[in-house]
């Protein structure tokens, strides 16, 4: 009983402390107030255009136990010389839908988070053989090769990761405008 | 501190000199200028504060001098999936330089210096830039009178704005200085002491 005491304690110790260790600092674009304002402070939001819909960024809480868990904007799974990023988010005329963003890096050698700063001014070419995106209901079933585009780390620190991308699926869908601006750690979450 | 020490300075000088001091209100028309902002329109704004104008030179009637400090309501519209309005006020000082033409009409030239003070966004409190500059350029009618009337054109000099210029391929090409404001206003001004 003292246990499960400890461990219900311990568990809502890591609850609170994402819960309000997440919080999102949306500001409109002053140009065009439908996106998010590009920043590089950290303010844990992403934005896009797909097509005319607009599509941003949604504040999840996800837990994984026995695994490995980041910030819960990003899911970042260090696999050897790969790593995929996911931007969870939904679209303005469907809120109750998550449509996610996903960059499957396949050029990029990243093994602990300090190494995300490697990433700082790169462009990463979108191509479906190297590096891929899927998104959530507009690439199944379109080939690897018909998704293409770019992903722009514009400034990578040791805290922070902020860039745009640009996304082609097809001839259907174009996701353009897209910005992202997080904050980096890991929580490592592990229960006994 | 030395602004008040200098509207102080200014308004005592000015009555020794017979000033005419005066209290106006009018209607702000704006419409920004920019290369950037999408599908922007026009907005209707305010203006409310005061005046003092006076002679320099005690001979020279027809040449006058005015200080004005108003507090200015401003804005621009954007239409794109819906209405987007944005609205933002400034306490402006400005320097005129009036120049009687007749009996009835006198034309006025001259700077306006502008703090942002408000925005109805307060995300654009923080991103825009805090200070304006616009070259003035207007007429009234009945100026000896109680009350009289003008019309005003306000042509912003300074940028609001300083930003990155993002493209929709999520190319960066620089940094842009955009969105300057235009403002015609209409307006009454009651003359509490005449010239």
């Amino acid at each position: 009983m003292k246990h499960f005491y400890s461990l219900l304690f311990s568990f809502t110790l890591v609850t609170l402390f994402v819960c309000f260790s997440c919080t999102e600092d949306y500001v409109s674009d002053p140009l065009d107030p439908r996106l998010v304002m590009y920043t590089e402070d950290g303010s844990d939001v992403a934005g896009a255009m797909f097509n005319d819909q607009l599509w941003t960024s949604v504040l999840n809480v996800e837990f994984l136990f026995g695994g490995y868990i980041d910030e819960p904007k990003i899911r970042s799974y260090p696999s050897h010389d790969s790593i995929v990023l996911v931007f969870e988010g939904q679209m303005e005329n469907a809120p109750s839908e998550n449509y996610d963003i996903e960059f499957h890096l396949g050029d990029v050698s990243i093994d602990q988070i300090s190494d995300m700063t490697s990433l700082n001014q790169r462009h990463i070419l979108i191509d479906g053989l190297h590096n891929s995106c899927h998104v959530t209901g507009y690439t199944s079933g379109v080939p690897a090769s018909q998704v293409t585009g770019h992903l722009y780390f514009r400034k990578v620190t040791p805290e922070t990761m902020s860039g745009t991308f640009y996304v082609k699926i097809g001839e259907v869908m174009e996701i353009s405008y897209g910005r992202f601006d997080y904050r980096l750690s890991v929580i490592d979450l592990d229960l006994r | 501190m030395g602004k008040v020490i200098y509207m102080f300075i200014f308004l005592y000088a000015s009555l020794v000199c017979q000033a005419q001091f005066s209290a106006m209100t009018g209607v702000n028309f704006c419409k920004v200028r920019s290369s950037y902002l999408k599908n922007d329109r026009a907005a209707v704004g305010f203006q409310a504060g005061l005046s003092i104008a006076y002679h320099p030179v005690k001979n020279l009637k027809v040449m006058s001098f005015e200080h004005e400090l108003l507090f200015n309501y401003k804005g621009y519209r954007q239409d794109l999936d819906k209405n987007y309005n944005l609205y933002y006020g400034y306490v402006s000082g400005s320097f005129l330089i009036k120049f009687k033409t007749g009996t009835i009409v006198h034309l006025r030239t001259g700077l306006e210096l502008s703090e942002l003070v408000y925005a109805s966004v307060e995300d654009r409190y923080d991103t825009f830039n805090k200070t304006d500059l616009g070259v003035i350029l207007g007429i009234s009618f009945f100026e000896s009178k109680p009350v009289s009337f003008y019309i005003r054109g306000s042509y912003g000099l300074l940028p609001m704005l300083d930003y990155y210029d993002i493209d929709a391929y999520g190319a960066f090409h620089g940094k842009i200085h955009d969105i300057r404001n235009n403002t015609l206003s209409l307006g009454i001004k009651y003359n509490f002491i005449q010239l």
